[in-house]
């Protein structure tokens, strides 16, 4: 039996009112778009699911704060990626489990989670995430903001605190570097 | 007919890319002078069709001049592939694209990126995630909801607080502004407050342990140590019926401040306004209690405790 698709509008009032069974739709609503972010962030399925924990967690305690004339699932990603970005501080600051390199580390695609209801093949996917773990840092984000989460360029320029006009150039260039990327591991079309 | 000549009929018609048949006169000169006949050979050969140069010779032109264009291309092709380009610019970096098999390649990567980019976005994270969310968030304090009609203005104004409090020199200006208006409730002229400094140091000098005995309640243990030490000196001093009616009214006028002055910051803080507001005018009242009782006569002596 499936419930029909509640506006999030009536769910976010529906939650600030304490509205539990609210709060848990909401929850199962965004956890594929918060866990997502988290775990392409952090890329560990375990510190993913921590992260996405806690960031619902502050989702939850901020509620009131969220102004619904703004959009919400910005507001959520901008909260996740502050606790990712919190994961990887505390992260650097202790020292690794186990003396494998991170590069290392990243080319263990199999381990990869299946995104949710994707229509891309396994090892196509296996590909791109071969071809994103090659970017830098700031092209890897830009493209996870931009290109996979589909965040407005003003939104991501919000959260990063840079100028629109960079965060467009920026992206531009990710954009570039990971079709490059892409070609050069042979997967240029399908 | 001379050289110069037979050169300018030659120009006239075989440089304008025209075929030409010479008349009797020049086929003569041409077949007793060598060099006019080399000159004809080469205008008929620049006539015939070459052979397409290909892509080879652009790429190695580009490459001796301004160098290749895939920089500049590759700066416009996300615009390309969003559709963001249009007019010339979209035509010359399809132009360029006709011509460069790898910059055409990272186009076709890059639209096909633009669709399939998307579908990672979501990643369930599994049957038990939402039931650890929701055991987590089970005990956190959901943050009140402001309902009262204020809102937007508290709103507004918290918003302007953070602004001005975040400055580096907010607190020198915190400490002029709290200067300026001490001067102007209690050190300037026109201020009815203006000799309270002067009667509380009067009423401090005259018997400040008596008001505190006063404010401390029964049976509590600074009243038992005060009924042992203190009370036996205060009952022996000499106390105008009049000045302890003040004093008792000085004490109560000061709870009454302290606790609306607590309420109202409480109210201030949860953002409720409007009970900040009315408590604040309870605090006004106070105010005016303390100021009258204060503004008794001065000659009201009050004997001084006699030695214990």
């Amino acid at each position: 039996m499936g419930g029909g698709v509640i506006p999030e509008a009536e769910l976010l009032t529906r939650c600030r009112r304490g509205d539990q069974l609210a709060w848990e739709a909401l929850v199962r609503q965004y956890q594929p778009r918060v866990y997502g972010l988290a775990w392409h962030y952090l890329r560990n399925q375990e510190e993913a699911r921590d992260a996405a924990q806690e960031s619902f967690v502050r989702i939850y305690s901020k509620l009131s704060s969220f102004k619904q004339t703004e959009a919400f699932l910005p507001w959520v990603l901008r909260l996740t990626r502050n606790v990712c970005i919190d994961h990887l501080r505390r992260a650097k600051a202790r020292p690794p489990a186990s003396g494998m390199p991170v590069e290392e580390g990243a080319e263990l695609v199999d381990a990869r989670p299946s995104p949710e209801g994707s229509a891309i093949s396994s090892s196509r996917r296996r590909l791109l995430y071969r071809a994103l773990d090659r970017l830098s840092e700031p092209h890897r984000e830009m493209i996870l903001l931009k290109e996979i989460q589909d965040l407005p360029l003003e939104q991501i320029a919000s959260m990063l605190g840079l100028p629109l006009g960079t965060v467009k150039s920026r992206s531009n260039r990710a954009r570039l570097e990971l079709a490059r990327a892409v070609t050069r591991l042979g997967g240029g079309a399908p | 007919m001379n050289c110069r000549e037979l050169e300018r009929r030659l120009e006239g018609s075989l440089g304008r890319g025209e075929p030409t048949t010479l008349d009797a006169e020049a086929g003569m000169h041409l077949a007793s002078c060598e060099r006019c006949r080399d000159l004809e050979e080469i205008l008929r050969a620049s006539l015939e069709e070459a052979p397409p140069s290909g892509p080879d010779l652009t790429a190695a032109v580009m490459a001796r001049t301004s160098g290749a264009a895939c920089g500049a291309a590759g700066d416009q092709l996300a615009d390309l592939v969003d559709g963001a380009l249009a007019g010339v610019e979209r035509d010359l970096v399809i132009s360029h694209l006709d011509a460069c098999s790898s910059c055409e390649e990272l186009a076709e990567a890059m639209r096909l990126l633009s669709r399939e980019l998307p579908e990672l976005a979501g990643i369930d994270p599994g049957e038990a995630f939402t039931a650890s969310v929701l055991r987590a968030t089970h005990q956190v304090p959901q943050a009140r909801v402001l309902t009262n009609p204020f809102d937007p203005h508290a709103d507004r104004l918290a918003r302007w607080w953070r602004g001005i409090a975040g400055r580096p020199r907010f607190a020198w200006e915190a400490a002029y502004a709290g200067a300026l208006a001490l001067w102007l409730v209690f050190g300037a002229g026109f201020s009815p407050f203006n000799e309270v400094p002067v009667r509380a140091l009067e009423l401090a000098r005259s018997n400040p342990i008596g008001s505190l005995a006063d404010s401390v309640e029964p049976a509590s243990l600074g009243r038992q140590a005060w009924q042992a030490t203190g009370g036996r000196v205060i009952e022996k001093a000499q106390f105008p019926p009049e000045r302890l009616e003040q004093l008792g009214q000085l004490k109560e006028a000061s709870s009454s401040l302290a606790r609306h002055g607590s309420t109202a910051l409480g109210s201030a803080l949860r953002g409720d306004l409007s009970g900040s507001a009315v408590r604040l005018k309870d605090m006004k009242g106070d105010l005016s209690r303390i100021y009258e009782a204060l503004r008794r006569p001065r000659n009201q002596n009050i004997s001084k405790p006699q030695e214990a």
